[in-house]
């Protein structure tokens, strides 16, 4: 027993270092040059008010009244996979985002330990919320109050992105500086 | 008493395969990028030399030369945790803003994972025997923990080690995290051998690592990333302002 464990205690280790070692990183896009930084800006988010009315309850009460079951079991199907697809494009958003911060994060000569805290804390939060309301699609339940949430967490990482960038903008001028 | 000749044949191995590293790294010229490491393996030829000499004057179970030994290996653990600095700072180094924020985060890691090891000995006989395996779990643990730490860091940040960084730093990780689980089951551990073949080939095996890693000319020295001439800066950051700001007024909008 207690060499069973050590055995699996060492392998976990091992491969943690081998995985932070040599598995190269994926990248949300293939490769963002200098310029095309509007890449990594948010997209699916804004499509919330579409989907906010896609979950609206009356539309399908109204189908189940005038639909049969098998019309009302697809159109359920197909509400459910767009509603997977939108959780999916948020979470690009989200990794672009955060791929931005960090990008700034690299470049910058000030480190700022409180925002890469909180940037950090933000992505755990972004990602349980992830898993739980793919968890509630996958049981078919409408996840309205985590949709709200996660296109929230999307416009605030957005909003504060803005206003760093706003800072350093405005840093520049008097500061002199000719790089980031 | 004297070692045997399979013991004396394994020294002496150990001793041809210390050089062949000593004598690739100065090749490759590791010296200007980790001058640690280099002094490390300066450090363990000689010490095998002198060892030597020294194990024939007064032999294996000799009780200096018991002394000797360990205190040499307390400075090898030493050498090597400021290794696995070297390899972070190395990594991260281009980056002034991460290092220095990765920096104090390295030196919390060390002091927590001191502070575990130092209550973990609590209660341990103060007698050599029963320290040293302690203290040396305790130490090759701060290596391990060091490393992991340092590298989630740079895969946070998305920077990718170079190769031959990559297997000295696993070297370093599979020699501390044997030797470590080594002093933690060692009353369970006695006598079981594939286990003790493992604990004793441990440190070999990182030397092959280190083989490997610089068997291959190393890759060009990574400079801090070319940032953005200031034209180019002023047009690009009121484009992505205004982007993010469109989208938050939309995004605001909703809201309402």
């Amino acid at each position: 027993m207690t060499i069973a464990m050590m055995a699996a205690l060492v392998i976990i280790v091992l491969a943690i270092l081998v995985w932070l070692l040599f598995v190269p990183q994926r990248f949300p896009r293939p490769e963002i040059g200098p310029l095309e930084i509007k890449k990594l800006l948010p997209v699916h988010c804004k499509h919330f008010p579409q989907i906010k009315k896609i979950l609206n309850q009356e539309d399908e009460i109204f189908l189940a009244r005038r639909a049969n079951r098998h019309t009302l079991k697809i159109w359920r199907k197909e509400r459910n996979r767009v509603l997977q697809l939108y959780v999916q494009g948020l979470a690009e958003d989200f990794q672009n985002l955060t791929a931005l911060a960090r990008l700034i994060s690299k470049l910058s000569r000030e480190p700022r330990p409180s925002q890469e805290l909180e940037l950090l804390k933000a992505s755990l939060q972004f990602h349980i919320l992830y898993r739980l309301t793919m968890l509630r699609l996958a049981l078919r339940t409408l996840p309205l109050p985590e949709l709200s949430r996660l296109t929230e967490m999307v416009a605030a990482l957005g909003f504060e992105l803005e206003l760093l960038l706003n800072k350093m903008t405005a840093r520049i001028p008097q500061a002199g500086m000719d790089t980031v | 008493m004297n070692l045997s000749t399979l013991s004396l044949l394994h020294w002496g191995l150990g001793a041809c395969l210390e050089a062949t590293i000593l004598v690739l790294a100065l090749v490759r010229k590791l010296g200007q990028r980790l001058p640690v490491f280099v002094a490390y393996l300066v450090l363990l030829v000689t010490n095998e030399l002198l060892m030597f000499g020294f194990y024939r004057m007064v032999g294996f179970k000799s009780r200096i030369f018991f002394y000797v030994f360990w205190s040499i290996q307390g400075l090898f653990l030493l050498f090597r945790a400021l290794v696995v600095y070297e390899i972070c700072r190395s990594i991260l180094s281009p980056l002034d803003g991460v290092w220095r924020l990765a920096k104090p985060f390295l030196a919390m890691m060390g002091c927590i994972l001191l502070a575990a090891m130092l209550i973990s000995t609590r209660g341990t006989p103060l007698s050599l025997a029963s320290l040293i395996p302690t203290g040396q779990r305790g130490l090759e643990l701060i290596i391990v923990g060091l490393l992991i730490a340092g590298l989630a860091f740079c895969r946070y940040y998305r920077v990718q080690a170079d190769n031959y960084l990559a297997w000295i730093a696993l070297g370093l990780g599979f020699h501390s995290i044997i030797q470590s689980t080594d002093n933690t089951f060692l009353p369970w551990l006695g006598h079981f051998a594939l286990w003790a073949a493992l604990s004793h080939a441990s440190f070999d095996i990182a030397m092959i690592m280190w083989v490997v890693a610089l068997w291959n000319p190393l890759a060009a020295v990574r400079h801090s990333p070319v940032l953005l001439g200031q034209d180019e800066y002023d047009r690009l950051s009121p484009q992505v302002t205004a982007q993010l700001r469109e989208l938050n007024t939309r995004l605001l909008g909703m809201w309402k």
